[in-house]
């Protein structure tokens, strides 16, 4: 199987039915990844389709010096974020656009339920998780990606899978005993 | 090696390891030691839960494309129609025709004033309007056109 990398260098010389696979290959969890975001199926399509756009007028100079994912992802997370600049106030979007026909009753339960979980976290924290753990990324990756050191992504990720383990009610033993310790060393 | 090390390997491997990214060897290592120690089998039970919800709840709230969307991807890729039509040679058809026709239309229907030849006016008339507005669908086309390449 190509890689992304080889299918954009081929569509960039002309060869259209590279850049479907492409789109076959990243449109489902790219719309997910930006729907988790927006809340709203049309709008996360919107930017998605722009992403896409974005990527075709790009072809001709694309050069695969980074992996071709960090690029899509990079495309659309500022695309959502212009997005959220321009309407200033997100919650605003939220509440309008939240009510959708398109979704069914039952995908929009969990996503409330998963937009629970999360609400705690920041942006930043958020991005983490969901790269790591839902969209399998490595570290390398998502640290390209936000532009951070690896070793901040490994504390970020830490961080929120503890306020998660926290909101959830799970305890932990070893956090318990190292607080323990420090209050009698103190 | 003893328990203590141990305790501290996994530490260091944790988050390779709750993401799938350790080798076999080191993996194995890891899980006899959870076999053996119930804090750190604790802990990480703790985080594997809030990761399995974590994955469940975001596969079942789920979207597939829309179809809109599938077909917009689609067609991407493939020149608008209308831009199409409006080819660098068409432009030139377009503005000489143009040209050709708002020409004679204005002579003959000056002729036609003037009595010099006996063709209706409105004919005359007709022919320079057709022409200018021939004339200008080129001149704007060709227009948007440089305009986008620039």
């Amino acid at each position: 199987m190509s890689s992304d990398e080889n299918l954009m260098t081929r569509f960039g010389r002309g060869d259209e039915t590279a850049f479907s696979e492409i789109v076959g290959r990243h449109q489902h969890r790219l719309l997910n990844f930006i729907y988790r975001r927006t809340g709203s199926r049309e709008l996360a399509e919107d930017i998605v389709q722009e992403t896409f756009l974005r990527v075709v007028n790009a072809a001709s100079r694309y050069q695969a010096t980074a992996k071709f994912t960090t690029w899509l992802y990079t495309i659309a997370l500022n695309l959502w974020r212009n997005e959220v600049a321009r309407r200033r106030n997100p919650s605003e979007l939220s509440e309008r656009d939240r009510i959708q026909e398109s979704v069914s009753l039952d995908q929009q339960v969990d996503f409330r339920k998963l937009q629970d979980l999360m609400q705690d976290l920041s942006e930043e924290h958020r991005l983490v998780l969901e790269l790591s753990f839902i969209e399998g990324w490595t570290n390398q990756q998502i640290a390209d990606l936000l532009s951070c050191s690896i070793g901040t992504i490994k504390s970020r990720k830490f961080y929120a899978l503890k306020a998660l383990r926290k909101r959830m009610g799970i305890d932990d033993e070893r956090d318990e005993r190292m607080s323990e310790s420090t209050t009698a060393i103190g | 090696m003893s328990e203590m090390n141990e305790c501290q390997n996994l530490q260091q491997q944790l988050d390779e390891y709750l993401s799938n990214h350790l080798s076999d060897f080191a993996k194995h290592r890891i899980d006899n030691h959870l076999r053996q120690c119930s804090i750190c089998a604790k802990e990480v039970n703790g985080y594997k839960i809030v990761i399995g919800q974590l994955r469940s709840l975001a596969k079942s709230a789920n979207i597939e494309p829309s179809l809109s969307l599938e077909y917009s991807l689609k067609r991407i890729t493939q020149p608008n129609p209308t831009q199409e039509l409006f080819t660098s040679s068409n432009y030139n058809v377009l503005i000489l025709s143009g040209t050709l026709l708002f020409v004679l239309g204005t002579i003959f229907g000056l002729l036609n004033y003037y009595g010099a030849v006996s063709s209706s006016l409105l004919i005359s008339f007709i022919s320079a309007l057709l022409g200018s507005v021939v004339l200008a669908t080129g001149l704007i086309q060709m227009r948007r056109k440089t305009k986008s390449s620039k």
